[in-house]
Formats: structure tokens, sequence, C-alpha cells
């Protein structure tokens, strides 16, 4: 009996200390301010078929982590098209899928092949990309479509925006023109947006307007005609603009859907206006809501929520990753099936060659800000503690 | 000198004497493994997270200027606990959290172990009708619940449709529809089900004739209730405290969805949006602290049990029990208790099956009713194409997987529950018994989503005699029943403290082995604990997705995952039809257990 008990206590002693491995960091992870030389826009020219071949070389299979549950029917049609490659769609959130990544890297698991997620504060980029966990792939023939700054951080699928919604039974048009529309007292307690605490991509458009304060300064002059003075505690116009924001009694939401239901819900007498993403226009056609988008506000909408393609390092089904990227952006011309799910009310493609669906605003039309992934990564923190900091 | 030496010897012939004994006896052994365990599944996560919270991300890098990712930092609790930050992002959620805790504990105790007592000790009626519809509501998701609370109590506030209030004229107040009163309220809907399931099958073990002795004592109803029936369920309730306390401080659906519209944070609601903005280690070191807490409360109750005897109510002999007469109150309570059950029952399970069948939400003409979204072909019209769930081809497949995680962690997680329990009650005064029940709480307060990435790393590969599980159901398993072994041992725990230990020590006597004596004397009587114990983890693990959502593969995938990707797709009426069916799931299997195993969940003696 001591024996067995002293065998056990050994095994212990062998699993804490196994473990005691897989606790730490990497060491050699890059820091953010480091040069990115070795990420250039390489462009790739092999075409469909030759990585076709490949592909099925390389064992016939793919893993796609996405944020989008409309990925399984690109990778349905995917499979039509190349038959012997086998495709498994795994749908999480962003947080799921870069901490999943993450992990099985450190654990040198190399289980996703092609990554699909959204950058807007810069952290993809920065932390992944730049430290060569992720990928992009630039298939010549289909970037020679895309101008070329939306090629800067990653492989662009396609853009999305958030948009201020309006009930349309209550609004004859847009009832707000500016920014500083929603610090007037008419709005107070009729501004429905997510809490930017709770979700990035509501803090990344703060950090945009953060990083356009002169421009923020200049609409508020144009708005109210005086010049803006500064409370004390804001340094500049984006941070004024972000105080009376908050303090104009906003409502949280937890979601997008919830925001537009607030806001669409027919047969109400006042409605709130709300924030939410673009693709939820779909919902004017799926739920009865009436609601429009405001697609012009002094000095801009805000910036693009571009949806990216990423190959991961160290894939062990690399050509296959290559096909599905090209099989998504539409292939050579654009025609291709992969790109249609994606292809919907609210989402733009940035092919030039791919015509913006009916229903969609032009983005030439559109007053958005260019995406600028570090100066928004490095500025984000700012804006975040500055917002927390006005939480009482 | 030689008097030393004796001394000396006479010592290490005790200690011999002692170590033989602590290595021989099965108890120890039992602890040793479960130590052993224990050790590996929980201690080695928290590490994991304490060494985190202490290590610069590479986030971090834009805040620390100078430091490299991986340096030693004290940042990350500077920032929470003395920064301009601290009072915004902990103390205020956290004693918003505190208030909500307390409040849903003891009304959910009131409510539950009330509501056990009726249908245990009383002529209430339709009695199996009652005890079978109160357990429901935890069955229910807590977002639906939330949903129902609002399509009453919604104000015009937040806009959208009214709410039933606010369309027949009165308007409701926003500390009403949303923020801790409602959070409260909801919470103690949901928790109730654990001290009703683990009060009542401690009421039922009670042989009635203690409570007649007090009666021919001269005692009257109330106090008999004070002073008889009320300690001897004390451990039933005390556990259900803990389970309620923690969970209510812990969970994020509820507070999310009723508080922050009105900027009102829990701690929890604090520590998910950290963990979902990457600030990962920020949310670690939150959950440190409530894990802190809960540890308190486990000890707390340590305490409260330690100083009183013994509550051991399973004797040898054979008990019965005599239904207290209501009386002229037995109108009323039915009346109340029927009341109860239209409203925190039937409602929102009413509202989440008529979303099912709406065309378009919000829209109740007869005309935008239909039956696509459950079987409906394809129809390009409808939600982008997509068919009705019931004829989705990976349907099938996610019933057979939910399944086969549900049955097999509940049974397995019970199990070790019942062996938890059993060492924390026959160890109640050692280091031991202590030790593992404070050990076994932990994982219940780490967040579900930390939980499995850390699991992601320790079984991604092989380390030393622990096997590589990624990608496998059995790595689901694992995380699933360590996360809900504080659940199971404590179901085992107030189930074990009842049994008395003459039983153990007179089989001792007969010869009867340790196995044996498991086998014939502890698991019989513990039956009914048990089965109480093995749903309460079925429901739970039934409706859980942010556990095992990173080692999840396609092809394991369940049901909730299922409803997540529709939810995901913006098919909200698919997820519902989903949700649905994972309700009649567990309301099928519950009804089986019930039928298999006669009185012990629910129906009276």
């Amino acid at each position: 009996m001591l024996k067995k008990n002293i065998v056990a206590m050994g095994l212990i002693f062998m699993l804490v200390t196994s473990l005691a491995g897989c606790g730490g960091k990497d060491k050699n992870t890059k820091t953010s301010d480091s040069s990115n030389d070795s990420i250039k826009q390489e462009m790739s020219d092999e075409d469909a078929e030759t990585l076709y071949q490949q592909a099925i070389k390389e064992g016939g299979k793919l893993n796609v982590y996405s944020i989008s549950s409309r990925m399984p029917k690109a990778a349905e049609s995917f499979m039509e098209k190349y038959p012997e490659i086998k495709v498994e769609v795994y749908d999480l959130k962003q947080n799921e899928v870069l901490e999943k990544i993450s992990r099985e890297y450190k654990a040198d698991i190399h289980t996703c092949d092609v990554a699909h997620l959204k950058d807007e504060d810069g952290s993809v980029w920065n932390e992944y990309v730049k430290n060569n966990i992720l990928k992009i792939y630039y298939p010549k023939d289909i970037c020679e479509n895309i101008d070329s700054s939306y090629l800067e951080t990653g492989m662009p699928l396609y853009t999305e925006m958030y948009f201020w919604y309006y009930n349309t039974e209550v609004y004859d048009k847009a009832p707000i023109d500016s920014w500083w529309d929603l610090t007037r007292e008419e709005w107070r307690g009729k501004l429905i947006t997510r809490n930017p605490q709770d979700d990035s991509t509501y803090m990344a458009l703060f950090t945009n307007l953060w990083l356009a304060s002169d421009e923020l300064e200049a609409s508020y002059k144009e708005e109210f005609g005086e010049d803006l003075v500064l409370s004390k505690g804001c340094k500049n116009a984006a941070e004024e603009f972000m105080y009376r924001f908050c303090n104009n009694d906003l409502i949280y939401a937890a979601s997008s859907d919830e925001i537009c239901e607030a806001v669409g819900t027919k047969g109400q007498d006042s409605a709130p206006i709300g924030l939410a993403a673009s693709s939820k226009m779909r919902k004017v056609e799926s739920d009865g809501y009436v609601m429009n988008t405001i697609e012009n506000i002094k000095p801009f909408i805000g910036n693009l929520q571009i949806n990216y393609l990423y190959t991961v390092d160290k894939s062990e089904h690399e050509s296959a990753a290559k096909l599905f990227v090209r099989w998504l952006m539409g292939e050579k011309d654009g025609k291709g099936k992969g790109f249609e799910p994606f292809n919907t009310l609210g989402g733009w493609a940035l092919r030039k060659d791919v015509e913006t669906l009916e229903g969609n605003t032009p983005l030439t039309d559109i007053n958005y800000v260019r995406y600028k992934a570090d100066e928004v990564y490095n500025a984000y923190v700012n804006v975040e503690d500055f917002w927390i900091s006005l939480q009482k | 000198m030689i008097e030393n030496q004796q001394r000396s010897y006479s010592k290490s012939k005790r200690i011999k004497n002692i170590l033989k004994d602590v290595f021989t006896n099965p108890y120890n052994i039992i602890v040793f493994i479960s130590l052993v365990f224990l050790t590996y599944l929980i201690i080695v996560p928290l590490i994991s997270m304490i060494t985190s919270t202490f290590q610069v991300a590479q986030g971090e890098l834009r805040r620390i200027p100078g430091s490299q990712v991986g340096d030693f930092t004290l940042y990350y609790w500077q920032r929470l606990l003395a920064s301009e930050f601290s009072m915004s992002t902990l103390y205020k959620p956290l004693l918003n959290s505190l208030l909500i805790g307390v409040c849903v504990s003891v009304f959910s105790i009131t409510l539950g172990s009330g509501l056990a007592w009726f249908m245990v000790r009383t002529d209430l009626p339709f009695k199996k009708f009652f005890s079978f519809a109160v357990i429901i509501p935890y069955m229910i998701p807590s977002w639906c619940k939330s949903m129902a609370w609002l399509t009453v109590f919604r104000n015009e506030r937040v806009g959208g449709s009214a709410g039933f209030l606010s369309g027949i004229g009165i308007n409701t107040p926003d500390w009403l529809a949303y923020g801790p009163f409602a959070i409260i309220c909801v919470l103690t809907v949901h928790y109730y089900a654990y001290s009703y399931l683990l009060t009542s099958s401690a009421l039922r073990s009670i042989n009635s004739e203690l409570e007649e002795m007090g009666e021919i004592q001269g005692a009257g109803k109330a106090t008999i209730l004070r002073k008889i029936t009320l300690p001897l369920v004390m451990p039933a309730i005390l556990s259900s405290v803990i389970l309620t306390f923690s969970k209510s401080i812990g969970t994020f659906g509820v507070p999310a969805f009723l508080g922050m519209k009105i900027n009102y944070y829990t701690i929890s609601t604090m520590l998910y949006s950290n963990i979902k903005q990457q600030n990962t280690s920020l949310g670690f070191a939150i959950s440190i602290i409530l894990i802190t807490i809960a540890a308190m409360t486990v000890y707390i109750n340590q305490k409260i049990i330690g100083t009183r005897k013994s509550y051991e109510t399973i004797g040898g002999k054979g008990g019965r029990s005599t239904p207290l007469r209501l009386g002229k109150w037995r109108g009323l309570f039915t009346a109340l208790i029927t009341a109860f059950i239209g409203l925190a029952v039937i409602m929102p399970i009413a509202i989440l099956f008529l979303e099912t069948f709406l065309k378009k939400t919000g829209d109740y003409s007869l005309s935008n009713f239909t039956l696509h979204y459950w079987i409906g072909a394809s129809d390009p019209a409808i939600a982008e194409g997509e068919a009705g769930v019931l004829r989705n081809a990976r349907f099938w497949t996610n019933v057979k997987n939910t399944m086969i995680l549900v049955v097999v962690t509940s049974v397995i997680a019970t199990i070790i529950g019942q062996i938890l329990g059993y060492i924390s009650s026959r160890g109640r005064k050692k280091v031991s018994g202590k030790l593992i029940e404070q050990l076994v709480f932990i994982p219940y307060l780490i967040p579900s989503i930390a939980f499995s990435a850390i699991y992601l790393s320790m079984f991604s590969t092989r380390h030393g005699i622990v096997p590589a599980l990624y990608g496998s159901m059995a790595l689901m398993v694992v995380v699933s029943v360590v996360k809900h072994i504080p659940f199971a041992s404590r179901a085992g725990t107030s189930n074990m403290i009842q049994i008395g230990t003459e039983l153990e020590e007179a089989a001792n006597i007969e010869g009867a082995s340790f196995m044996k004596r498991m086998l014939k004397v502890v698991l019989p009587l513990s039956k009914g604990g048990f089965i109480s114990g093995l749903m309460l983890i079925f429901i739970s693990i039934m409706k859980e997705l942010d556990l095992i959502i990173l080692i999840i593969t396609p092809k394991l995938a369940t049901l909730p995952y299922m409803a997540f990707q529709y939810s995901n797709n913006n098919n909200n009426q698919m997820s519902d039809v989903v949700a649905v069916i994972m309700f009649s799931i567990v309301l099928v299997i519950y009804l089986i257990t019930n039928k298999v195993s006669g009185a012990d969940i629910s129906s009276s003696m």
C-alpha cells in the first residue's frame, strides 16, 4: 500500500512539473513597435489549378476559424468546386478565435489554416501578424482589383460599417448630421449604443474620432458657430465630445440586434436613435423594422470595419488555405460563388470589379475615415482609459 | 539520555503506527487520489491564471513603456485595486454584486426551501403537478427569463415595442424594469431550484417522528418548524446558500441583459467584458477576487457547520412521514403557488415557444404564423434560404453529441461529487475534508471561457502521463465534469452529512470492507440526493456553451452551439427553436428519471 502511494506521489510531481511548461509565455514575441520589414505585400501569382493539385497532395483538408456563420455556406460551394478538399468551419467569436489560435500555436498545434477576423482596433495586425503567427496571402490577380490602401494590413474579404439608425415612422429624414448633435439636450436619454467599454468596435470608432480631434473641433464651430471650450479633464475636442456624449444619459444595449429592435420597431411614438452594425439593415426585411441609416454625419461617419482573411503560420494545408482565400474573394474574376454569402445588405465588396449590391449606398458616396492600424492601435488605450475615467 | 532514547523510540513507533494507519485507511486513499486529481485539474489552472496576472501581456506594451512580453509586473493588480479606475472597474461593481448575491440567496433560499417544505411536508393539493412545475424555471435559459421580464416591465426608455404594463397604460419606472431589482427577481427565479432540490431531498429523509415528538411536548407548528425541522435541513440550506451566492455573483447573462442598459455593472459583467476585450490578465485578476470571496463563504459555512453537533437524519430505522394539515390556509397557498407558476414557469416558455412560429418577430397576426423555422424547406425569401432546424443536416449529429456529453458528464460528475461529498462530510473536522471542500469550489468561479482556454493548453499535447485530448469529446467531458464538481460535491456533501456514521460503523464491525460499505450502505441511502444532484448537473450542462466553445470541433458540435450559430447569423427564431428542443429534452429526461426513480426527486411521500 505504501509503495502505491509513493508511486502516486511521484505521479503528481510529474504532472505538476510537466505542466509548468504550458503556463509560461513566449519570451521571444516582438514588441508592437518593432519594425515590420518582414511583412511586405508580396504578391503571389499561383493559379487555382496548381494550388488545387498541391492541396490534394497536402492531404486535401482545410480548417477555417471564422467569426461569421455564413462561412459554412462558402465552404459548401468550395467543396462542390474542389471536391477533393474537405473543409471544416469553426464558428467562433473574435476573442475566441484569437485565444484558440494563440493557445494552439504555443502548444505547437497547427489546426487552423485560414482565419477570418475583424481588426478595427489594430490588435490582430500588431499582435498576431507582426509576430508572424498570422500571415497574409495576397493573390496577385485578385489584388490588382483592390485599392492598395485596403491591402496594407490584411486581405480584405469585405467591409462593414457602424451607422446611426433612426426610426422612419418617427422621423421623416435623418434627425442628426453631426456627431455634436448627439451632445444636445434633445437627445438626452434617447441614444442607444453599446458601451464602448464592452465592445472594442465602438471604442475603435471613438479612437478614430480621437485621432481626428481637429476635424471634430472644426465641425463643432460649424455646428454651434462658436469656438469649443474644453471642460476640466478634457485634453482635446474628441475627449470633450466623449465627455458630453457620455453624460447625455446613454442607453447601453447588449448587441446591435437589440439596438435595432429598439430603434426600428413599428408603431413607436418616440424612438431612440442607435449606433449599430450596417449589416443590421437586413432586419428591415427579416423583422419588418422601420428604420434607416444616417449616412451623412460631420466630420465623418466612422471607420470601415474590414473583415480580413489570414493564413496561419506553420499551417499544414497551406495550398488549400490559399485556394480557399481565392475562393472567398470570388476567384480571379470576382464572380466565384465563394463571395456570395458575404455580399449582403450592409456589407461592401472591396474589389472594384464586384458591383455594390442593390440597396447599399456606394462606398464612394460615404464619408468614412481610412483605416490606420498602427495609429488606432497605439491611441486605443488612451481613449479606453479616458472613457473609463468618465464612468462614475 | 536513556529516557530520551526510549521516548524517541516510542515516538518513532507511534509515528510508524500513525503512518500505517494513514496509508491503509481507505478513507485516506480516497482523499489522496482526490487530491491528486484536484491538484492537476484545479490548482494547476488556478496557478496558471494567477501567474498571468503578474506577467506583461502583449497588449499592455502600449501601457507599460519599455517592458517586454512576459516580464513580471504589478500593473494589473495596481490598476484594479489602487488606481483612478478602481472605483468604476472594481469596487462599485463588487458592491453591486454583493448586494445581488445576498438578496438572491435570501430570496431563493426562502422560496426554494419554502416550496420544498410545502411539497414534502404538507397536504397541499396537486402536489405532483406543482413539484414538477417548480423545477422548470431552472431548465429555461436565463436570457429567456430576462426577456420575459422585459416583455412585462419594459418601459419607454429603451424604445422598441412597449412592455405589457406600458401597453395598458402603466408606465413602469426604470428601477423596476432594469437594474438590481430586476436582476435579483430574475436570478431568484433561476436559482431557487438549488435550494428546492437540496432541501426537499433533505426533508424527505427526516422521520416525522422527530416532529411529532415536539408536538407531544406541546410545541406549536411554528416552534416545531423553527426548532426541529429547520436545524435538520440546515446542511442542505447552507449548501444552497453557497451555490446560490457564488453563482449569482459569478453569472453574466442576466446582469448584462438587465443591468448594462442603465450602466449598472456587476463584477461578473466587468469580468466578461474584460475577457471579451482581450484584457485577459485583468479579467483573470477579477476572477481571482471572485474566487477569494467564494472561498470565504465556504469557510464561514465550515465554521457554522463545525460548531454544530450532528445532522444525521438517515438512521437505520424506517421512517414515516405524516403530512402536515394546512387547514384553512390550503386554498390560499394553492392559489399563490399557482400564480407563481403561471408567472415564472408558463409565461417565459410561452413567449419562447410563440417566437418560434413568428415569420417576423413582433407581429402576432395569424398570417404571420409559420412552421418554417421548424420544418420549412429552404426558401430564399425567408432567413436567407436557411431551411428549418429539423431539416438541418447537422441537427441529429448535434443532438447525439449533446446527449453523449450531457449523460456521460453528469453521471461522472455526480459520482465524483458523492465521493468528494463523502470526504467533506466524514472529514468535517479534519484538514483533508476542509481542504477538499475549498478546492472543489474554485472551478465554479473561474469564468468558463478562461477555464476552457487553460484546459486547451493543458490537454493539447501529451504532458507526462496525461494524454493529448485535443479535439476529442473526452476533453469536453473533462472540462464539463470539473466545472460542475462544485455542484456535484455540494449535493454530495449535504447528502452524506445526513447519513449516520453508525450505519457504516455497524457494517464495519460486521466485517464489511470499505467498498462493500460504500456500495451496500452509503450509496443506496444516498440515492435521493444522488439523483437530484444528477439532474442539477444534467440541466446545467445541457445549456453550456462558453465552457466548451474553444475545444469544440464542428464534428462535435452541440445544440447550444447550434443555437449560437443561428443567432449569430440573425436567425433568432431558429435559435429559439433549438432552445425549445433543448428544453424539451431536459423535460423528458427529467420526467423519465422521475418515473424510474419513483418518489425521489419531486413527488411526495
